[in-house]
């Protein structure tokens, strides 16, 4: 607990703009998660429905005795994610899920840079741009790290 | 094994998966450490399943269970954003590190470190989370306008509160972030007390805080990780639904709970863990 009898800093701390913008980040990450785990499910529950399932229990039974899988091709480039999702293959409705999900805390912090820009704090358009930079950094060049 | 060979056929495979999950995600919510901390134990010892594939299921479920407790907090106003968005500046770079070095480090030297991470989290547990609040900002929070204030339910009105050591919770951020790339975790039980002891933020804040930036410090290596394809989707899936689920109940059943009995039974089960991942790097 903060002490009682310091002096409270002069400024308000609490500005109206902000709580706005935390209704609003609250809402967001809160229907971000619900829409992902959504569409993750969805993808599972298809999995089930459209065979493939050979293949599957294949690689189940790798993973299962601790291997690293060389042939699973994921989906990373927008082509293979129009393609997957039109013909409704549920490993990459699923990843479709994961990656939106990774997705969540960029935007929400790209969402932040926007919020200090509004504000004209220079400082910490600053710092958010850095954070948004490496999340960037780490999805573009996750490969080659 | 004939449980082993069961496990093969798909739908068995999700199913066990996500149950396990759903515990894991209930004690993660329990216990306040995430659900990471159980579900790469679970996945390595229980599934033999590879390191880095149970980091990757992880640390997506890190991602989901923070997102979700982060809404409620930011809602209630209790989350000091710009002491969030300065520290992730730390948790992210870190994160990438770790990222990075996960590739040149052995699976023996992270089952190690989880262990030594697990010991420091009951440790941590044991301790009392108060902290006496700071006098005064330094001259790095007055810099940033780091002071802040949150509602007091119990007092039914705003506290303000001063914010301090922001040079040394930074450097332990950096740390924080890497741990998390690392193993897969939330390493909440590391970002509070840097908060509460370095910061000297009210713990209320420390924790809504350090969920607020879970989130973020996980996506900087969970990026990195899907683009190496360490995410599988079928493992993932499972994990993260099981996760998610089992966290929203297990916040919903902790408010019902006799909390120090709880804490005092899961340090056990958290210290065993820890044994169990240390001879699992010790290769015995």
């Amino acid at each position: 607990m903060t002490d009682q009898n310091s002096t409270p800093p002069t400024t308000p701390a609490r500005p109206a703009a902000l709580i706005q913008a935390e209704t609003w980040i609250g809402l967001f990450l809160r229907f971000g998660v619900l829409f992902c785990g959504l569409v993750i499910a969805g993808g599972v529950c298809l999995s089930f429905f459209r065979g493939a399932n050979q293949d599957l229990s294949r690689r189940i039974g790798e993973v299962l005795s601790g291997k690293l899988i060389d042939d699973m091709s994921i989906p990373t480039t927008p082509g293979q994610f129009s393609d997957g999702l039109s013909a409704l293959d549920s490993d990459i409705v699923i990843a479709a899920g994961l990656l939106c999900l990774i997705l969540l805390p960029v935007l929400r912090v790209a969402f932040t840079v926007i919020l200090f820009l509004m504000e004209r704090d220079a400082i910490y358009v600053v710092l958010t741009t850095i954070v948004l930079t490496v999340l960037l950094f780490g999805l573009c060049f996750g490969k080659a790290l | 094994m004939d449980w082993h060979s069961l496990l093969l056929t798909p739908g068995t495979f999700e199913a066990v998966l996500l149950l396990i999950s759903v515990v894991a995600g209930i004690l993660g919510a329990i216990l306040g450490l995430g659900g990471g901390v159980v579900i790469v134990p679970a996945l390595t010892l229980l599934f033999k399943v590879n390191i880095r594939y149970a980091v990757g299921a992880s640390i997506v479920s890190v991602i989901a269970t923070s997102s979700g407790a982060a809404a409620v907090y930011v809602r209630e106003h209790m989350t000091n954003i710009r002491v969030a968005m300065f520290l992730e500046v730390a948790t992210t770079l870190g994160a990438l590190g770790g990222a990075i070095a996960t590739g040149y480090l052995s699976t023996r030297f992270l089952f190690l470190l989880f262990a030594a991470i697990m010991f420091y989290s009951a440790y941590a547990m044991t301790r009392p989370r108060t902290s006496e609040g700071a006098a005064e900002p330094d001259r790095w929070a007055q810099r940033l306008k780091l002071d802040s204030s949150y509602p007091d339910a119990l007092l039914g009105r705003d506290v303000f509160y001063h914010v301090t050591g922001v040079p040394l919770a930074f450097v332990l951020m950096l740390g924080a972030g890497a741990i998390s790339a690392l193993l897969g975790v939330g390493s909440g039980a590391l970002k509070v007390p840097a908060m509460d002891r370095a910061m000297k933020l009210p713990i209320k804040v420390s924790s809504a805080t350090s969920n607020f930036m879970i989130g973020v410090t996980a996506a900087a290596s969970a990026g990195a990780y899907y683009m190496r394809g360490e995410i599988l989707p079928f493992l993932a899936a499972p994990v993260a639904l099981g996760v998610l689920i089992g966290a929203s109940l297990g916040t919903k059943l902790m408010v019902r709970l006799p909390n120090q009995k709880i804490r005092r039974a899961f340090l056990v089960v958290i210290l065993i863990i820890g044994v169990e991942m240390a001879m699992k790097g010790l290769g015995t």
